[in-house]
């Protein structure tokens, strides 16, 4: 098995509607922010290319397009994925509580082979807010992480692009291990992906 | 859309049903600008297409029977029961195969709207004719797939070889002699394999017959529909690499297409998804309602001032200019469908699934590695003898291996489809081909669990549309994604969009995050 052969990483970023979830990413990989709220729009993912310890690794992030608005995202989205964002908006207590949730949503969907080691990164986000706005005390943030097996724990601001760039080194490294895990204990053997995107030249038949 | 209610929405289109023909509609009206609401009734998605964990299935089949409008017929060995449920997520059962062709148009279209990244293709090789009635040997006996397949099959002699390869080179028109072909067109699928001057062995006119797909008898099957179908096999062979013809995605074809074209809908930000919601009635010709406007919706100027209002299932009040759906998608007692001309002809099939306590490693072969993660294998019709009587109607069994994500290591899945009311001769035929192949140890492979379910086609596949109201042909998917769903999408799509140009075309902007700020957009970042 070659060790230098590409990685491919997929991250998924859960959390309620409005909590950010868009504007991390794209703040992450474009380095944008976009004010004015709008729900998820555009591409099926956003790819990156990171180092991890020397490593080239492609981090592909998926974000829910608006469909867990109204709890509709299907199996398919939650397939294969390396780590899991979990999201929510320090001003938004409901957003909070609801992590937990997700967070079981996703080990039923995904049904990692161990769920217990599978990483889940979790985001405060929206941090920018004036302070008394704040509903959630990063005390009590750090006591659910710390519950759930010392998941680890950001506090970032999308528009401001505070603490961005380290959440997403963290969540790397954890999908990059991740899959290393995953790798050996490898789901799938001697099938090849037939790659659709790529015509044969080869005419198969012989008459 | 920053909609947290969907009450009082006005909608391009409102979508019932999460079907493949309405998953690809609503991602390209949404590709479009459309605005779409796409509902489904279940909670799940896929309708027709839907994929299933052990739990869910076991869920689905109570529903299905206590709804009473699928005859489910349903089995499991008791001490597998709690193994499937403690597996659960170790099986994803999917209600059809979903076998694409390499040249289906579904798959061309993923490739050119840069969806083909989220899905997975496995090959399906390994095409069989298996025949109980000629004896326990060499009654599996492996389809050509070329000439040299032909040249090289030990089942044949020279003359029959020969008689062979000039039988598939008119049928592909490689050779036409034209007096030959002339009068074919006039006549059955078995006229023509069983004309005089051909002299096949009954075994090649069953493989032909094999790569029609279909499930009628061979006199029954008009032959220039199987020429066309025939043709498609061959043509397809070698499109991805050599030796197959055909594919299923990994977890089922149907369901995560469904998925994923859902999916390139919502992420426009021009489709709103909420399962479990459905209507449950319909006013027709309600004028176009004065509610607010939604943020970002441009109102183009060709749209039509009537259209539907509908009360849906969580209590909220919309209003569409078009309606698609099936009809078992819609309120029984629909007054705008008074207008439309009635039904067409339908059929019906059982299909069904069998859970097998073997993988079946040695059907899994084709001459070119890798192993094939699906085989299809045709039992013709009166091959099979239950209770005095013979199968009427060809029976075919596609069996996809672990590799297909569909079930655990160590067993296999198999999908046995048959037409008209002979399900009685699915367990024959799949406990008949399981004989033929214990397990590695020597003991009989089981049949953990198997449920067969009546699906009802429509034929043709047509949709029956008036002022706004797209109804879709009753579809039962059965062993192939056919290539007319996107042809007919794409008619509903012109009728709404009025183009067919335009039909699923790349996205001009891949950036997600603003169309207001024209900064540069770079993708890879600065790593």
């Amino acid at each position: 098995m070659s060790s230098r052969k590409k990685v491919l990483l997929k991250v998924i970023i859960l959390g309620d509607s409005g909590v950010g979830k868009t504007s991390l990413m794209n703040q992450y990989v474009n380095k944008k922010f976009s004010a004015s709220y709008k729900a998820t729009i555009g591409a099926d993912f956003l790819t990156k290319e990171v180092l991890v310890d020397d490593r080239l690794v492609t981090m592909q992030i998926w974000d829910t397009a608006g469909q867990e608005r109204f709890q509709s995202l299907g199996v398919a989205f939650y397939r294969g994925a390396d780590c899991c964002v979990l999201v929510y908006d320090v001003n938004n207590q409901k957003s909070f509580e609801t992590l937990d949730s997700w967070r079981d949503e996703f080990l039923i969907q995904a049904s990692p082979r161990d769920a217990d080691s599978f990483p889940f990164v979790v985001i405060g986000n929206k941090i920018d807010v004036d302070d008394g706005k704040r509903q959630v005390h990063q005390k009590r943030a750090m006591a659910f992480c710390q519950g759930k097996g010392n998941l680890p724990y950001f506090e970032t601001s999308a528009k401001e692009a505070i603490n961005v760039e380290q959440a997403f080194e963290v969540i790397a490294r954890h999908a990059l291990a991740q899959e290393e895990a995953e790798e050996y204990t490898g789901d799938f053997g001697s099938s090849t992906i037939v790659d659709i995107g790529a015509d044969s030249e080869n005419d198969g038949c012989g008459c | 859309m920053n909609i947290q209610s969907l009450d009082k929405t006005t909608w391009d289109a409102v979508i019932v049903g999460t079907g493949l023909r309405e998953s690809l509609l609503a991602a390209a009206l949404a590709r479009a600008g459309k605005r779409v609401l796409h509902l489904d009734k279940n909670p799940y998605y896929g309708d027709e297409y839907a994929a299933f964990s052990g739990n869910e299935f076991e869920t689905w089949v109570k529903n299905a029977q206590a709804a009473g409008l699928q005859v489910v017929d349903y089995f499991v060995v008791d001490q597998s029961e709690s193994s499937i449920k403690a597996k659960s997520r170790s099986y994803t059962l999917n209600l059809s195969p979903g076998l694409l062709y390499t040249t289906s148009p579904l798959l061309s279209l993923l490739v050119a709207s840069n969806l083909n990244e989220s899905l997975e293709f496995l090959k399906v090789g390994g095409w069989f004719v298996y025949n109980p009635s000629q004896g326990i040997d060499g009654s599996l006996v492996s389809v050509p797939n070329s000439r040299e397949d032909v040249f090289n099959d030990q089942t044949l002699d020279a003359r029959s070889k020969r008689l062979v390869v000039r039988a598939l080179k008119s049928i592909l028109g490689l050779e036409g002699s034209p007096s030959a072909n002339s009068s074919a067109h006039q006549s059955s699928l078995k006229d023509y394999l069983e004309q005089p001057s051909f002299r096949l062995p009954n075994q090649t006119i069953a493989a032909f017959a094999s790569l029609t797909l279909r499930h009628d008898r061979l006199s029954e099957i008009p032959f220039e529909e199987a020429e066309r179908d025939i043709r498609r096999h061959f043509g397809s062979i070698g499109r991805f690499g050599p030796g197959f013809a055909a594919v299923v995605s990994r977890y089922g074809s149907g369901s995560e297409l469904v998925q994923v074209f859902c999916r390139a809908a919502a992420v426009t930000g021009n489709a709103i998804y909420m399962l479990e919601n459905t209507i449950i009635s319909i006013q027709g010709r309600a004028p176009r309602p004065n509610w607010k406007a939604e943020e970002g919706h441009k109102s183009a100027e060709n749209t039509r001032s009537q259209g539907f209002q509908l009360r849906l299932q969580s209590g909220d009040l919309v209003w569409a200019e078009n309606l698609i759906a099936t009809k078992h998608n819609l309120p029984i007692d629909t007054t705008p469908l008074g207008d439309l001309p009635v039904s067409i002809a339908e059929d019906a099939f059982w299909t069904s699934l069998y859970i097998v306590s073997n993988p079946l490693r040695s059907i899994f072969r084709t001459n070119e590695p890798p192993a094939p993660a699906g085989v299809v294998v045709y039992i013709p019709s009166g091959s099979l003898a239950e209770d005095e009587s013979r199968n009427s109607y060809p029976i075919y069994i596609c069996i996809h291996s672990s590799e297909t994500g569909e079930c655990p290591d160590g067993q296999c899945i198999m999908y046995i489809s048959t037409k008209g009311d002979e399900r009685k001769f699915l367990d024959v035929a799949a406990k008949s081909l399981l004989r033929k192949m214990p397990r590695e140890d020597g003991s009989p492979s089981q049949i953990l669990m198997s449920v067969k379910f009546k699906t009802l086609v429509e034929s043709p596949l047509a949709e029956r549309r008036t002022d706004g109201l797209h109804l879709l042909a009753n579809h039962g998917p059965l062993i192939e994604i056919q290539d007319e769903i996107v042809d007919q999408v794409i008619d509903i799509y012109d009728s709404i969009v009025g183009s067919r140009e335009t039909f699923m075309e790349k996205l001009e902007s891949e950036d997600p995050g603003d169309v207001r700020d024209d900064t540069e957009i770079s993708f890879e970042g600065a790593s």
